[in-house]
């Protein structure tokens, strides 16, 4: 595990919402090796790609991604034994019932609707960051193995 | 002459010597006519004298004689007039007086008493004949009765004088051509006595028996009368081929010792031993004691018994054993009868007749029996019920008594052809009850005949048919009824046999097919159905001949004009009493025009659900894509709104310091805007999704919904004075949580536009309209109101009818209660003013159901 390994990875192609989340993330200094992918297409890439196998310590995951959507990415990474472990957040604008129930029917570990309002949004990705990356242990088992 | 003698021989002595002395005085008178004829003197003295002694007898003769002696001298001898001195030559004259006049008293002396003699035979034998039993006649030699005796007086019934001097022949003209005459004739022929027994027809009617004794005389006989004896012998002779020939046993035994017991047995006849098998031996050796068992056998005085008994051969009979005691001379009986019946047919005759009469006792029909003058005989249980009357009021009383008075006729109708011998059956007519009722019967009238055949009488079976005439009205009445119907339809009515054959013209159907009513007739009338249909509508009907059940099917048949129409077909069969089928009755009506009009619907029925098919598919490709529209709504809508409001806060927060005051408000208003955009989005969104989710309904208790409705806008109600009422909310049927979400729509709206009042009053109710329909929920507030004019518009999707500024929202709230209440199948509707309160009413009915107008007079208003 070498220092600057990717604590974060943020899956989300609209970028105003990207910048928001990162602003927040970085004011209140819960990250500091954040890596960002715009598509699913990019997140499996990122996460399965010739043997970088990078296990973030949490992903934040868009579901209305291109490319591969996100509950596509979401499959493959509860599918696959290295990445089965990492929590995933979902974080997104649908309220719909139907999402709900794929994301927590594939294992994601939190669902989050995010508010439209910034003081709400800010406060939640905060929370989010706070609980996920600082307060959450990770499963370093595996890692440990392959080390 | 006879007589006179005969009186004077009974008078006393001293009046014959008078009359003997008056003779001889009268003598003299004669002389003076006499001497005139010179007769000599003494000849008229002796008449006198001979009178005197034949009449008087022998001492008045003599005295007579003396007398007549003296008057001679007297007179006749001269000197006359003196008794001395006779003459010589006068002693003739009285020698010859004296002489004559003793002569003759000797001899009349003397024939009287050979007379006497004679008398007393004949006396003697008179009354012997006279006093025997036995008839006796004489006849002479001329056949004329001389003699006849009391007795055959009396067996002959004519007195003695009605025969004496008769000839037997004209007395009785039969006699002679009879055996009577022939054996009489041979005695006389030939001089012997003879007998002959024979009868002699009227007027005796008798048997006779006569013995004829020929004399020189004549015919004398002794006859007996054998009648009596011959008809005594007659019956001995047929009691005694009765005892032997008839058909009941006779014992006769001898009483010994007051006990007649079967060792005393005399006599038994064949019948006797036929019935029983026993031989006289076999009774005298104790067999009449094994027959007539129970000590009966030994009997000391009559018996009367009816026993089941054995046969010597072991076989059993029913016998009637009768025993009578004999009296013989002086009161002691000596000898006793056993008579014997075999009344084993009779004893089953009876219990047949038992049977028979119980049969007639319990029948149900009324049965009773009259003479031919109407009087009733016999009456049965049945016959008390039907009319009422006991057996003992109307045994002895005439027919008529039941009969209605001016059916009283039929009596003598009745008893005229009973007396053909004739049977009356089914004889209908009316009679009267007891009570007054006329009732309707049915008559069997038998002739009663008695052993010669003769009508005697009559047997009545009567049976109550007052019910059957009233259903036989009735039935008549619904034939007429089916008749008139039949004719007043246009369906064709017709009926089969239970084959399925038409036997009765059907004019109607031939009306319709044009056949001819032969064509028609037996199972013709399949003709005119169409050939490809014949085969269906016999499997159709043979399923309903196996359930016994009504048909119904449609079959094209041929008009008369060559056209197929289509029938509709309805067969119902007739069932007889035991269930079978006696004929059918069908209709068939002519459904063309409406199989058409059928045919037509049908396909514009296609036409409308292919079109159905195809908008539902459009529909639900739109539904499709506004749900891909929600989807990118909640998604896409929102993440600019986002970033809007989250540069704004940035901004703001970040570079306050270095924007003018102008800038932050505007910053703000901007944020504001983005919020109340994503607001409106998610009610929009709440809103589509309430037609795309499917209702659960349950039953649910309304005030519950309320609490929770308050529960949750809890905030809303902080810091103002609300007053809150919950009135008696009946359960009903819906979606739970969206009936909440109404309640929670329309509470907010209440607290929301109450905000000016000083005390909100809110008010959640219910009225239950009569007739059973569903409550009416409502809502009021004492708020702001709102114009009527403008209630359509209430309830569209972000119509508001107030300022937002005032009253924020994104007016999407009312639009969801009508939403959920329409998805209910119910209504909302609204009553207001301006500044005078609103009230939000809804149902939960179909629409169809609701309540009408007058039944809601309660209810403010109605859109």
């Amino acid at each position: 595990m070498s220092k600057d390994a990717v604590e974060l990875l943020l899956v989300e192609d609209n970028s105003s919402d990207e910048e928001l989340t990162l602003h927040v993330l970085k004011k209140y200094n819960l990250a500091n090796r954040i890596m960002v992918v715009r598509d699913g297409a990019e997140a499996l890439e990122f996460l399965f790609d010739n043997g970088r196998h990078e296990v973030p310590k949490l992903i934040l995951l868009d579901l209305k991604l291109p490319k591969l959507n996100g509950l596509e990415v979401l499959r493959q990474i509860k599918a696959e034994a290295h990445t089965r472990m990492i929590p995933v957040v979902v974080l997104t604008s649908s309220r719909e019932d139907k999402d709900l129930v794929a994301c927590y029917e594939l294992g994601v570990n939190s669902y989050i609707v995010k508010p439209v309002d910034f003081a709400q949004f800010t406060e939640c990705i905060r929370q989010l960051g706070l609980y996920w990356l600082l307060v959450n242990e990770p499963a370093r088992a595996y890692n440990q193995q392959r080390a | 002459m006879f007589t006179l003698a005969a009186w004077f021989q009974r008078a006393t002595p001293s009046v014959r010597y008078a009359c003997a002395m008056a003779l001889a005085l009268a003598a003299p008178a004669t002389r003076l006519p006499l001497q005139q004829l010179h007769f000599t003197p003494v000849v008229p003295y002796a008449p006198f004298m001979v009178i005197s002694a034949t009449v008087l007898g022998l001492g008045p003769g003599l005295f007579t004689t003396v007398l007549c002696l003296l008057e001679t001298i007297y007179f006749a001898v001269q000197p006359v007039s003196s008794l001395s001195a006779i003459a010589a030559e006068n002693w003739e004259r009285v020698v010859v007086v004296g002489f004559t006049g003793v002569f003759a008293s000797v001899m009349a002396e003397r024939l009287k008493q050979s007379s006497g003699q004679l008398k007393q035979a004949y006396g003697k034998t008179k009354s012997i004949l006279d006093s025997v039993l036995d008839g006796f006649i004489a006849f002479d030699v001329e056949w004329r009765y001389t003699y006849v005796n009391p007795a055959a007086v009396a067996m002959m019934g004519k007195t003695s004088e009605e025969l004496l001097g008769k000839t037997l022949w004209e007395v009785w003209p039969y006699t002679s051509a009879s055996e009577f005459g022939a054996v009489y004739r041979r005695a006389v022929a030939e001089n012997v006595p003879l007998q002959v027994e024979a009868f002699y027809p009227e007027p005796l009617n008798a048997w006779f028996e006569m013995r004829c004794y020929p004399s020189p005389e004549g015919l004398s006989m002794f006859f007996t009368d054998t009648t009596a004896r011959r008809q005594r012998d007659e019956q001995l002779r047929f009691l005694e081929s009765a005892a032997l020939e008839t058909s009941d046993g006779i014992l006769i035994l001898r009483v010994r010792g007051n006990v007649a017991g079967g060792q005393g047995a005399i006599f038994l006849n064949p019948a006797f031993e036929r019935i029983t098998g026993y031989n006289l031996e076999d009774v005298r050796g104790g067999a009449l004691e094994v027959l007539v068992t129970g000590g009966e056998a030994r009997a000391r005085g009559p018996v009367f018994v009816e026993q089941l008994t054995r046969r010597k051969n072991g076989s059993e009979f029913w016998a009637e054993f009768n025993f009578k005691l004999l009296e013989a001379i002086g009161g002691n009986y000596t000898h006793g009868v056993w008579t014997l019946r075999d009344i084993t047919e009779r004893k089953h005759a009876e219990e047949n007749s038992r049977l028979l009469s119980s049969i007639v006792e319990e029948s149900d029909d009324a049965i009773m029996s009259e003479n031919l003058d109407g009087i009733i005989l016999t009456w049965n249980r049945g016959a008390e019920r039907m009319f009422g009357f006991t057996a003992e009021e109307m045994v002895g009383q005439s027919i008529t008594r039941i009969m209605p008075f001016e059916l009283a006729h039929q009596l003598l109708e009745i008893v005229d052809s009973l007396r053909r011998g004739a049977r009356l059956q089914h004889y209908q007519t009316e009679r009267l009850r007891k009570d007054g009722r006329r009732i309707a019967v049915s008559l069997t009238i038998s002739p009663l005949k008695n052993e010669d055949g003769y009508v005697v009488g009559a047997s009545i079976i009567s049976r109550d048919v007052t019910e059957r005439r009233l259903a036989e009205k009735a039935l008549a009445l619904s034939e007429e009824r089916y008749r008139s119907l039949a004719s007043a339809t246009t369906q064709i009515v017709w009926s089969t046999s239970s084959k399925g054959e038409v036997i009765e013209d059907v004019p109607m159907w031939r009306e319709f097919t044009g056949q001819s009513p032969d064509a028609v007739k037996g199972m013709g009338w399949i003709d005119a159905l169409h050939p490809e249909d014949r085969e269906r509508n016999t499997e159709v009907w043979l399923k309903a001949v196996d359930y016994r059940s009504f048909y119904h099917t449609e079959y094209r048949m041929r008009r008369h004009d060559g056209e197929y129409r289509w029938m509709a077909v309805h067969g119902v069969p007739v069932l007889d009493s035991g269930g079978g089928i006696r004929e059918w009755v069908a209709t068939c009506a002519d459904i063309q025009d409406r199989k058409q009009a059928e045919e037509e619907i049908r396909a514009l029925n296609e036409e409308l659900e292919q079109r159905v098919v195809q908008r539902t598919e459009e529909l639900e490709a739109a539904n499709r894509e506004l749900e891909a529209f929600a989807y990118s709504v909640s998604h896409d809508l929102r993440a600019p709104l986002r970033a809007v409001d989250g540069f704004s806060r940035i901004l703001l927060e970040e570079y306050s310091p270095e924007l003018p005051e102008k800038a932050r408000h505007y910053l703000t208003v901007s944020r504001k805007n983005a919020v109340q955009m994503g607001e409106l989005i998610d009610d929009l969104l709440a809103f589509s999704k309430l037609s795309r989710h499917p209702l659960s309904m349950q039953q649910i208790a309304p005030r519950d919904l309320v609490r929770q409705a308050l529960d949750e806008l809890h905030a809303d109600q902080e810091g103002r004075r609300i007053q809150i009422t919950v009135g008696d909310l009946p359960p009903c049927e819906g979606d739970p949580r969206l009936l909440k979400q109404v309640l929670i729509n329309l509470l907010s709206n209440g607290f929301k536009y109450t905000r000016t009042q000083e005390i909100a009053r809110i008010e959640v109710g219910a009225l239950t309209p009569p007739g059973g329909h569903s409550p009416i929920y409502y809502v009021r507030d004492n708020g702001i109101g709102f114009d009527m004019r403008y209630a359509d518009k209430l309830f569209g999707v972000f119509q508001r009818l107030h300022g937002a500024q005032e009253y924020p929202g994104t007016g999407v709230g009312l639009a969801i209660v009508q939403r959920i209440v329409q998805r209910h199948g119910g209504q909302v509707w609204a009553d207001a003013a301006v500044n005078q309160g609103a009230t939000f009413y809804f149902v939960l009915t179909p629409v169809g159901s609701r309540p009408r107008e007058e039944e809601l007079e309660k209810c403010p208003t109605n859109p």
